[in-house]
């Protein structure tokens, strides 16, 4: 009993560890001014801390370092000091403190501001109903699902067991991003051993992050609480799918996370909100799509070509120093991926062989007619699309006249490259139906969360009326 | 877009509606999995605990207890059947080689000379068409292990294969 409590502060130290780092590299990367709540900064945090904290194991596999507790967590001391004395002077610590404490005083004792309206009442008692279902169902069972024991899982535990980045002795899609299995691997170092059903408890984490964030940029657009919090709700609970990612050990949710992030922070700019300073937070969050897996940079490439050419659709003022500036971001995530790119070219791994074939016409038409069933298919994703497609077309001209124009090219974007994505994998006819039921869900599950942004603009459209 | 108040009532009930139908469904899926969990709960089964239930992983403790860490491994099953998945996980930092059971008795020579595999594991609810020779009394270079296994394991001694047998 007391070493399962020992255990569980470590896993819990752990996790904490990579908030403080990732908020004490926010308050570098963003200005006091930019207008962020506490449930958007905390939530950007902790993907933040898991990005520089992985991305710092990448650099000692370089100089042939070993993995040890100590090298991955004390050269964030300095940080952890700097970003905390800046986070106090900008007054974001207390704010955070209010916030939590707020919350846990609403869930412990059903007071506070939330406590008059039953229906945030109502929205807070089960969204944190589920994300303790979600816990339980994390930490329980130990790694069992396909993906978590062939590639993610397999490797945390060669990393840590080896101290290094070591894929010599197994072949598991070793061309993939490592920002899952690092991250695990980091916390078995604070765990002391390799525990794979407590480690788990990161998945969960993921999706309160994502939950956090989604919520967060929902106030950002400036809907009310009950508004945000309804939206969040009717996110995670239409369809099983992503409520089945907040307890898999896969890297699909950290993807949708870090999309979300960079729709987020792309939809902003085009909206012409105080940005200064949050470029190099965007160029860090697009590169972490790039490392979470295969398929991130792709994606980024689409976020970036949706904003590009909404800024040259809409032209708004300075519309060309703009398109520069998400330039020399993209150029700033590109530099991010060098070093895994330099890995792979060091130990001559070839990427992306198993999943991209020759074009097929055929696979194409197939992928498309399923995308579209999965688009409806209730145990995907519920009402979710339908009821952003009727929202999209209430916006009517907005779609092509407002920065919203963002939001739709980078929903078609994404579905493309699903559909493209099918044409050129590499099956047998036989294969290939069993290839799209394993994959349809995972692949809209990247792009769900940014797509539902809309609903931030929409409550200005509908929501203030009510 | 001017949008008549009642009709706006309408879709916000109906919306209502089909996601109350939303969450009647999740209740549905999930309910399963919550009832196992919550019997595991009570029961005070988790993580290696309900790990040790699975066959599969008690089979790959006692092959854990035979197989020394640096060792390499032939297993051979069907990728179809993810046995290997869960066995190369397990026994992992073991390196697994995984072929499929109708090899070559060739291949599979040339296999184990290649990857210096010190070691063969075969499931037992898989047939091996081409390797009768395996089941003789004295399958040189093969040792067959006695234990407490589910599948058959044979100790190997690469060394001992010389030249190129793949055809």
């Amino acid at each position: 009993m007391i070493d399962s409590l020992v255990l569980t502060g470590r896993l819990i130290l752990g996790l904490a560890s990579l908030e403080l780092t990732g908020y004490a590299l926010l308050t570098l990367v963003s200005r006091p001014d930019c207008g962020w709540r506490p449930p958007l900064r905390l939530s950007l945090a902790f993907g933040l801390g898991a990005l520089l904290v992985t991305w710092w194991m990448l650099f000692l596999t370089f100089w042939g370092w070993p993995y040890s507790l100590a090298n991955l967590t004390l050269p964030w001391l300095p940080l952890l000091v700097l970003g905390l004395w800046r986070a106090g002077r900008r007054g974001w610590l207390a704010a955070e403190g209010r916030f939590l404490w707020q919350g846990l005083r609403f869930w412990l004792t059903g007071r506070g501001p939330a406590a008059g309206d039953r229906l945030v009442q109502l929205g807070c008692w089960l969204l944190l109903l589920l994300w303790v279902w979600a816990v339980l169902r994390a930490v329980v069972y130990p790694l069992w699902e396909w993906d978590a024991l062939s590639t993610w899982g397999l490797k945390a535990k060669a990393f840590y067991l080896s101290r290094s980045l070591d894929l010599s002795r197994f072949e598991a899609h070793n061309y993939y991003p490592n920002l899952v299995p690092l991250l695990l691997a980091y916390l078995y170092f604070w765990l002391g051993e390799v525990i794979d059903s407590g480690v788990k408890l990161v998945c969960p984490v993921w999706g309160l992050a994502l939950m956090g964030l989604f919520y967060g940029w929902l106030r950002r657009q400036g809907a009310s609480v009950r508004w945000a919090l309804g939206a969040t709700l009717f996110l995670v609970t239409n369809g099983v799918t992503l409520l089945t990612h907040f307890f898999l050990a896969y890297a699909d949710l950290p993807l949708a996370y870090f999309q979300l992030a960079a729709a987020g922070l792309l939809f902003d700019r085009l909206q012409a909100r105080p940005l200064a300073g949050t470029g190099l937070l965007l160029g860090l969050i697009a590169g972490g799509m790039a490392w979470s897996k295969y398929e991130g940079w792709p994606l980024a490439l689409i976020l970036f070509l949706a904003a590009a050419l909404g800024l040259l659709w809409l032209r708004p003022p300075q519309w060309g120093r703009r398109l520069l500036a998400l330039g020399l971001i993209l150029a700033a995530a590109f530099l991010l991926t060098c070093p895994w790119r330099l890995f792979l070219a060091q130990h001559g791994i070839v990427a992306g062989t198993d999943h991209l074939g020759s074009f097929s016409g055929r696979q194409l038409g197939l992928g498309l007619l399923r995308l579209l069933q999965a688009l409806v298919w209730p145990s995907y994703f519920g009402l979710w699309w339908p009821v952003l497609l009727l929202a999209y077309l209430f916006c009517g001209r907005q779609l092509w006249t407002t920065p919203l124009l963002f939001l739709v090219l980078q929903t078609l974007g994404n579905l493309a490259a699903v559909a493209l994505a099918y044409a050129l994998v590499p099956a047998s006819p036989a294969e290939f139906p069993l290839y799209i039921r394993a994959t349809m869900d995972r692949l809209l599950l990247h792009f769900v969360p940014a797509s539902g942004l809309l609903y931030g603009w929409f409550w200005r459209l509908v929501g203030e009326k009510n | 877009m001017p949008v008549n108040p009642r009709r706006q009532k309408l879709g916000w009930a109906i919306l209502g509606l089909l996601w109350l139908g939303q969450l009647a469904y999740l209740s549905w899926h999930f309910a399963p999995e919550t009832v196992t969990l919550a019997r595991d709960l009570a029961a005070g089964r988790w993580g290696e605990a309900l790990r040790r239930q699975d066959p599969l992983a008690r089979e790959a403790e006692k092959l854990a207890a035979v197989l020394p860490p640096t060792a390499a491994y032939l297993f051979l099953d069907y990728y179809e059947a993810a046995r290997d998945i869960k066995i190369r996980y397990l026994l992992y930092p073991r390196r697994q080689v995984r072929l499929e059971p109708r090899v070559t008795p060739t291949r599979l020579y040339a296999e184990i000379r290649r990857q210096q595999a010190e070691y063969l594991v075969l499931p037992r609810q898989v047939v091996f068409l081409g390797l009768d020779f395996l089941f003789q009394a004295e399958p040189e270079p093969f040792r067959p292990l006695t234990g407490d296994f589910d599948a058959l394991v044979f100790q190997v001694e690469p060394q001992r294969l010389q030249g190129d047998f793949y055809d």
